[in-house]
């Protein structure tokens, strides 16, 4: 969980460094956009930003997970994107000069920098590297949210279940001696939300899950003990 | 001035002043209520409060910001902790000036550049 005491206080010193869009920028602009950046840290449940509000920037995550939603027409909150260190949040809206479409609330403390519109701008002009790397986790979001929609339309609750572990186990997951442990604390409601289920319904293929072998829990942490049997119940395609 | 405006660093404008600030900030209105800067960061922008509801806000204290005011502006150049959070309520609008906007007004010859010359850096 991010400190205070983490804030990096040049790019350099960002964990992160290696990911993300400015991976390929040379040091002058590095020292630049350090002397540009704010950086602060969120506590859990602190918002970024607001789904239908103006956007003012980028926010480049440097440790910690921010969950992205949107509300329903219900009102219920449904998570729509999952953000982790070195990835980049509220992009979309400065290229496309929209308001955000979506709300990013932190899911623990977690240090965040942030880089205002028109200083943005200019790096993705001057930056060649940072434009390539903004269009290609464009790229990569866009083949992500289709695998979902497919997911969503053809894959039982079940299957989903098995897919959303599997996706939390290349972004979280931390080997261990009985399996892969997935180190982010979503709770059930918020796991279900994000495959498009209710909670009830989660719950229960979990625990077939669990009767199968495939999975296991260490206090609120789900490991992953059979990852082959997990991938088959996936029906993945790769 | 009331303490807890002096202590959060407000500085009220003229509505002419607010006018040249237009030039080089961004307009923006607000359908969602939205806590724009949380007690203890440093402000991503500054704002100057045009119209609807903005409020300083402090364990049990809170203070309702006045129309043509500009909030987190010292907090930004110094990159200090502001200490309020500040909230925006539906249906207000307010003119964002960030990092780069400030560097463009500091470089002006006097008229605006005098007035935002009572804070350090600008």
């Amino acid at each position: 969980m991010a400190k205070k005491h983490d804030i990096p206080q040049h790019c350099n010193d960002c964990s992160s460094r290696t990911e993300g869009i400015f991976c390929g920028v040379d040091s002058e602009a590095l020292n630049d956009l350090s002397c540009h950046k704010i950086t602060n840290v969120y506590k859990k449940g602190q918002t970024l930003f607001v789904e239908g509000n103006p956007p003012y920037g980028l926010y480049c995550i440097s440790k910690g997970n921010i969950k992205v939603t949107k509300m329903g027409l219900d009102g219920k909150e449904n998570i729509v994107r999952l953000a982790t260190d070195g990835d980049v949040l509220g992009h979309r809206s400065i290229f496309t000069n929209q308001f955000y479409s979506a709300t990013a609330i932190a899911l623990e403390d977690t240090i965040v920098c942030f880089l205002d519109k028109k200083y943005i701008l200019k790096v993705v002009q001057n930056q060649p590297s940072v434009a390539s790397h903004l269009i290609e986790k464009l790229g990569r979001d866009l083949g992500a949210c289709e695998k979902k929609v497919a997911s969503i339309s053809q894959k039982s609750v079940f299957e989903r279940v098995a897919e959303l572990l599997l996706l939390l186990k290349e972004s979280h997951g931390t080997e261990t001696e009985i399996g892969w442990k997935i180190q982010l604390k979503l709770t059930r409601e918020e796991m279900a939300s994000f495959i498009g289920t209710a909670t009830e319904t989660l719950i229960r293929c979990i625990s077939e899950l669990k009767e199968e072998g495939v999975v296991t829990q260490e206090g609120k942490n789900i490991i992953i003990t059979n990852e082959e049997k997990l991938l088959e119940f996936a029906r993945l395609s790769y | 001035m009331a303490p807890m405006k002096k202590k959060a660093n407000i500085l009220s404008l003229t509505e002419i002043e607010v006018e040249k600030i237009k030039d080089f900030g961004e307009l923006n209105h607000y359908s969602k209520e939205e806590m724009l800067i949380y007690k203890g960061h440093v402000p991503k922008v500054s704002f100057v409060f045009l119209d609807g509801k903005m409020e300083l806000q402090r364990n049990y204290e809170s203070l309702l910001v006045e129309n043509f005011c500009i909030v987190g502006l010292h907090e930004l150049v110094e990159e200090l902790p502001f200490k309020y959070s500040l909230k925006i309520f539906p249906g207000s609008k307010c003119i964002v000036l960030n990092k780069s906007s400030l560097v463009e007004i500091k470089n002006i010859q006097g008229g605006l550049g005098s007035v935002l010359a009572n804070f350090p850096l600008v």
